[in-house]
């Protein structure tokens, strides 16, 4: 690695960082950030998935399709949406000054509230959708039976679904935790002064300083220190087996005391469950239903209006962003449908994140299912090592990628680009699956095993079956690191290999084009329509199976 | 199950089909072709319709624009020797950098037309890279909290948040159009002593200040869009991108006052594979015919002195080196930028000294 020096190996560039009191600073300030964003993402996820859960089926898909959207927006799209909702003259102060509850409009933006607000924004999904794959697999009798042996419904939750559930909020934390830690762009966009994080510093010394030697150290303290941080929450919380231990102590220690509390609980209020058959899976009564879908909404309000907002944006006039715009016309999708400098990125950006993500969850089942299921340390390390490139800035990871695909002549093709996208989407998939793998029941598949099916055989009928709301949501998310990806892009996509990430961030680079505005609302249709098709595509084919039985 | 899987080869079919559908960037009609890199958005359609395009039509050496100009791409190209770019556009500063750290090819001046070059300001001549524009950083203003008459005039003024009350909008110093020179300035150093700088002069200033910045900013988009938002009422902005605002009707302008101006330079990466045509390239977009037509698209100052004075009147307002403009302005000294004391630049020591800044 660079880290040791250009010419011979030398530590003094380990001494320069290290000693740099400065960079510490940033550097706890940005674990700090990570960490609160990683709270209040789980703290909203976990009730908005349950509450979910308990939604019919129908409402179920359209919660999910909403929840969906934001993900088709570009980062620096919706950092601007923020701009327009919560600065001096936005919709948020307009509001409050026109109630009269503020003199004069408050300063919400550039501060560390709003970095906070944009990241949590962004990265809920990937809280949710993991924990709610897990979630949806959940065994409604298990806690029937928790149920009729007495136990009072929050004791069952408590002991019962909770525990079941909890790798699945785990392993979405990972993830955001890790992305928390990753974007600069957001921090860049929304913060003060003070919001500056270890990554903006890493990119200043790679960009600005030429000092690659500085920029390689401080990568690998940040990816030493996450790796250590990672492994000792994966093994404490459970997501991967600890050595000869097979249930990790802290869990086992926090499930104890959950059943002592449950035990309390039942000796001192003595209270016989009131639950029926029917409240079994509504073991917290209507009052809460409602607070559920209260909640639900809200968060769904939040997620959705930055979106929203570049609707009308989409619909301007006006040759430059203004909100509100004071003339409508569709000169921007016309700009973006007609030109073929946009919609050749476009067509190149899904090619790749299909055949990328497609790879990358086939891999990562693979890789999943080997370290969820071997005992040994070295299925730890492997997963140290597939989880790494999440922990290592991603500016660092697109330099060296050029390097290894200019060294093959993979550089500036769309092949490179699919390798190098495995690379980013590889931690996320693996995380998800682990979390899907964990509590998935292993008997089924050794039953079909003991009675003569082949491994594959009996992994595709049984637990790829179970687990396949986790293999989705990984593929979906594998999908859109590739399709939201500009800096590896940058590097490796050349010249004949354009994404659309690309073509959005040069396009900004000067002017913020109104036709961003118009990308971002395509893509939130076409979501909408390719995810209708598939739905409908699954009723007919539902239809057919029924008539023809 | 089959009719499912049936449905997911249809859209991987659907996929196929659009790819099949994508155009091929490379036209065919000629052999010869460079890559020219450049700053993306309404300043390459600029470029493509004033030189690309042109270049191609009179030599038939094909252009294919890419975009994603950094230094670390630079760097990786050159050092992978994977140069996919044969000509592409840095900032003074960038080239002096670049040079220094051996990433460029020299410009052999003998393989170019005398009388073309003869016309670019010397200022933009350098020995790896010739100028292909000139730009600034100005005191722009949101003209419905700023009136024709009364608005900041001077760095002095823009530092007065009793005379010129409202939020500010300055550049981060740790991006490209740093706030250091506008700091001398309004702390009432004259513009002939501003090099070498006295960067903890600058610092200072910039604490008086301080309180007044709701944002800084290290983007270039970002600073105009806060002005049209409302966001901010003054700024130091991108000069063109202020003017282009201002003739679409955006409540914005500038003024020239204390500008500080410096040039954008075409220049070849080490290891360029197309050397000749890639100077054959930058002579082309020297000419003072093609820096006129791109100066209509694009509010920029040519580097070519002939075609700076044939710029039609209504753009010779928005050209920093016209002769009405040149006395206000100062031209940004890179060189200064790039002077090593004690093993690092000022440009090292002033990012170094932000990043305290900011934390105290």
């Amino acid at each position: 690695m660079k880290s040791f020096g250009n010419e011979g190996w030398t530590l003094q560039h380990y001494a320069d960082v290290m000693s740099d009191t400065l960079l510490w600073g940033v550097f706890v300030s940005t674990f700090v950030l990570a960490l609160e964003v990683t709270i209040i993402c789980a703290v909203i996820a976990y009730p908005l998935a349950y509450a979910v859960l308990r939604m019919s089926a129908r409402t179920q898909k359209l919660v999910l399709l909403l929840m969906l959207m934001p993900l088709w927006t570009s980062v620096l799209v919706r950092a601007y949406s923020w701009i327009v909702l919560l600065g001096r003259q936005g919709i948020v102060n307009n509001a409050l000054l026109g109630i009269g509850i503020v003199p004069e409009p408050l300063q919400i933006l550039y501060g560390r509230f709003a970095v906070a607000l944009g990241l949590v924004h962004l990265l809920i999904p990937f809280v949710f959708f993991p924990l709610f794959a897990v979630m949806r697999r959940f065994d409604g009798r298990l806690l029937a039976a928790a149920g009729s042996l007495g136990a009072n419904p929050v004791v069952a939750f408590l002991l019962v679904f909770l525990p079941l559930t909890l790798p699945g909020l785990f392993s979405g934390s990972l993830i955001v935790f890790l992305h928390g830690i990753g974007y600069f762009v957001t921090p860049a966009i929304l913060g003060g002064l003070k919001e500056v994080t270890y990554v903006m510093l890493i990119e200043e010394q790679v960009n600005n300083l030429f000092n690659w030697e500085h920029a390689a150290v401080m990568a690998v303290i940040l990816l030493v220190a996450t790796l250590i941080i990672v492994l000792v929450c994966a093994r404490s919380l459970g997501l991967i087996e600890g050595g000869k231990n097979s249930s990790p102590k802290p869990a086992r220690a926090f499930v104890l005391l959950l059943r002592a509390v449950g035990i309390v609980q039942a000796r001192l209020g003595a209270r016989p469950s009131r639950m029926g058959k029917h409240s079994v899976m509504h073991f917290t009564g209507v009052a809460s239903d409602l607070m559920g879908k209260t909640f639900a909404v809200l968060t769904l309000l939040f997620l959705l209006t930055p979106i929203f907002i570049l609707l009308p944006l989409s619909f301007s006039a006006s040759p430059f962003l203004r909100f509100p715009p004071s003339d409508w016309s569709l000169r921007w999708y016309e700009t973006y449908l007609s030109r073929p400098d946009w919609t050749g990125p476009t067509f190149t950006s899904l090619q790749v994140a299909c055949v990328s993500a497609l790879l990358v969850t086939t891999l990562g089942l693979a890789a999943a299912v080997g370290v969820t299921r071997s005992p040994s340390r070295l299925a730890q390390f492997a997963l140290a090592l597939m989880l790494s490139p999440a922990m290592i800035p991603t500016l660092i990871i697109a330099v060296a990628l050029y390097f290894q695909m200019s060294a093959i002549g993979l550089a500036g093709s769309k092949a490179g680009l699919v390798i190098a996208h495995l690379v980013i989407g590889l931690p996320i998939v693996v995380l998800i699956l682990i979390g899907g793998l964990r509590n998935a029941d292993q008997r089924p598949e050794m039953a079909a095993r003991s009675l003569g099916a082949s491994p594959t055989r009996a992994f595709m009928k049984t637990t790829f079956v179970m687990i396949r709301p986790s293999i989705i949501a990984a593929g979906l998310f594998a999908f859109l690191a590739s399709f939201d990806d500009v800096t590896v892009a940058l590097f490796i996509s050349g010249t004949s290999a354009v994404t659309l990430p690309v073509k959005m961030w040069e396009s900004v680079r000067l002017e913020l084009d109104p036709t961003l505005a118009a990308v971002s609302s395509v893509l939130v249709l076409l979501s909408i329509a390719l995810l209708s098709m598939s739905e409908l595509a699954k009723r007919l084919g539902r239809k057919a199976d029924s008539s023809q039985g | 199950m089959s009719d499912r899987s049936l449905t997911r080869r249809g859209v991987i079919g659907a996929f196929g089909a659009m790819a099949l559908a994508q155009p091929s960037s490379v036209s065919a009609q000629s052999n010869e072709r460079i890559v020219v890199a450049s700053y993306g958005g309404r300043m390459q359609d600029s470029q493509r319709a004033a030189y690309f395009e042109p270049f191609a039509k009179e030599t038939g050496i094909a252009v294919t624009d890419a975009t994603g100009i950094t230094l670390a791409k630079i760097r990786a190209m050159v050092a992978s020797k994977n140069v996919e770019w044969d000509v592409f556009l840095a900032t003074h500063e960038e080239l002096v950098s670049l040079a220094e750290a051996g990433l460029l090819e020299k410009i052999d001046y003998g393989q170019l037309s005398k009388a073309t070059m003869g016309e670019i300001d010397p200022r933009l001549v350098h020995e790896y890279g010739v100028g292909s524009q000139y730009y600034a950083s100005v005191i722009a203003y949101n003209t419905r909290k700023y009136s024709k008459d009364n608005h900041p005039k001077s760095w002095s003024d823009v530092w007065n948040a009793t005379k010129f009350p409202g939020p500010r909008i300055l550049p981060a110093g740790s991006y490209q159009l740093r706030p250091i020179e506008p700091a001398l300035l309004a702390d009432g150093v004259p513009a002939e002593k501003l090099y070498p700088l006295d960067l903890e002069r600058a610092y200072a200033s910039l604490s008086k200040i301080r309180p007044n910045v709701i944002k800084w900013v290290s983007s270039g988009n970002a600073a105009p869009q806060a002005l049209v938002d409302g966001e901010a009422d003054i700024a130091i902005a991108n000069h063109g991108r202020i003017a282009q605002l201002r003739d679409e009707g955006a409540p914005v302008d500038y003024v020239w006052d204390g500008a500080v101006v410096t040039g954008s330079f075409w220049a070849i990466p080490k290891g360029a594979k197309n050397y000749k045509n890639s100077l054959k390239f930058i002579e082309f977009a020297s000419r003072a015919d093609r820096q006129v037509d791109f100066a209509t698209r694009m509010p920029y100052g040519p580097s070519n002195m002939k075609a700076s004075e044939a710029l039609p009147a209504k753009l010779v307002r928005d050209n920093p080196v016209a002769a009405e403009n040149r006395s206000k302005v100062i031209f940004m000294d890179a060189h200064s930028w790039a002077l090593k004391t004690g093993g690092k630049s000022v440009l090292e020591r002033n990012i170094e000294m932000w990043n305290r800044w900011i934390r105290t």
